[in-house]
């Protein structure tokens, strides 16, 4: 007989096998939208210690990270994932430099956070951020936060600027 | 009561994060000597230190964003529960709703944030899941208030969501 701590646990492993699936696919991505850049692009194993589900299901999990260098193996970021457990979104992923600059990476799925605004004398439902128009990774930027814009290889470059020294 | 008085702590937040991108380019700058004349605390420090201070304060910020949101919120609902409740002070015998209300405005302040999320649900219908996601908020919020204990991380949060959550929950209020 499956018990509700079963069901929990099954459920916690699959919220964690979509996430580890997601961070696969952007992290092939990654390599693949700089491998004409002059840095080298490694990826490496990393521990994420997270509570999964609510209050009460914890684990301790390996996860892949990716370290992205100079040819002269200047530090430059690393995409690390932190966890499938985020409020609204569905995982979450931080580029950070080696002095502690950050942004947060987080997956977005179509039909998520959606609100009630007033428009004349009616309440109209609509998502809470814009342009999530199919289930990604995306990025918000704290001036403008309801405009999300979607991992692609510009915003990859853009956000490897902002976040270190670097520049293309 | 009658407006949101969230916007006024992210457009803080918002100016405080500007601050510190003006700093960072500030410390790459051929002139940050003389820029940074009255920063006694970075001043001394080399250009990698300054980072370095600059992006932890940055982080920090992060989180302290997410404490204040949070105070803000709860401020506004116990508020908001003791105008609601106000009308205590219209029950018969009129001796009995003047001391009534004044002991449930008093009681009000005591009550745990959990409970005042709870009495909010029906409110929110058929939003009610945003609860949920407050509660979450304010696991959060008590993870980094009691001293970000290791073996109890709370589900992650960004500033953008913690607010965008606590909001949207006061301007249904405001509906109401």
């Amino acid at each position: 007989m499956t018990t509700m701590t079963d069901e929990r646990q099954i459920q916690a492993e699959e919220k964690k096998q979509t996430y580890l699936k997601r961070v696969n696919q952007l992290f092939g991505n990654v390599k693949e939208w700089l491998k004409d850049e002059p840095l080298l692009v490694e990826e490496i194993l990393t521990e994420i210690n997270e509570t999964i589900m609510n209050d009460d299901i914890r684990d301790i999990y390996t996860v892949p990270m990716i370290v992205i260098n100079t040819k002269n193996h200047e530090k430059v970021v690393h995409l690390k994932p932190v966890g499938a457990a985020v409020i609204v979104a569905k995982g979450m992923i931080d580029i950070e430099d080696p002095y502690g600059g950050r942004e947060h990476i987080t997956y977005m799925v179509k039909d998520g956070f959606r609100v009630l605004r007033k428009v004349g004398d009616q309440f109209v439902e609509k998502p809470m951020y814009n342009n999530v128009d199919t289930d990604n990774w995306y990025w918000l930027s704290y001036h403008d936060w309801h405009n999300a814009q979607v991992m692609n290889k510009t915003l990859l470059r853009k956000l490897i600027m902002e976040v270190s020294d670097y520049e293309f | 009561m009658n407006s949101n008085p969230l916007s006024t702590v992210r457009a803080s937040y918002r100016a405080t994060k500007d601050c510190f991108q003006i700093a960072m380019a500030a410390n790459k700058h051929p002139d940050k000597d003389n820029l940074f004349v009255k920063a006694n605390n970075l001043r001394p420090l080399n250009q990698v230190n300054v980072k370095q201070a600059i992006e932890q304060a940055s982080r920090e910020s992060d989180e302290l964003f997410v404490l204040d949101i949070w105070a803000a919120f709860e401020r506004f609902a116990r508020t908001y529960l003791q105008e609601k409740g106000k009308k205590l002070q219209e029950i018969c015998p009129a001796s009995l709703a003047s001391s009534v209300y004044v002991y449930f405005e008093k009681e009000v302040e005591f009550w745990r944030a959990e409970d005042i999320l709870d009495l909010l649900k029906s409110t929110l219908a058929p939003r009610a899941y945003l609860i949920g996601q407050a509660k979450q908020v304010l696991q959060y919020r008590n993870w980094i208030a009691h001293g970000k204990k290791l073996h109890k991380i709370p589900p992650k949060i960004t500033p953008v969501y913690a607010f965008d959550i606590l909001n949207e929950i006061v301007d249904l209020m405001l509906l109401n």
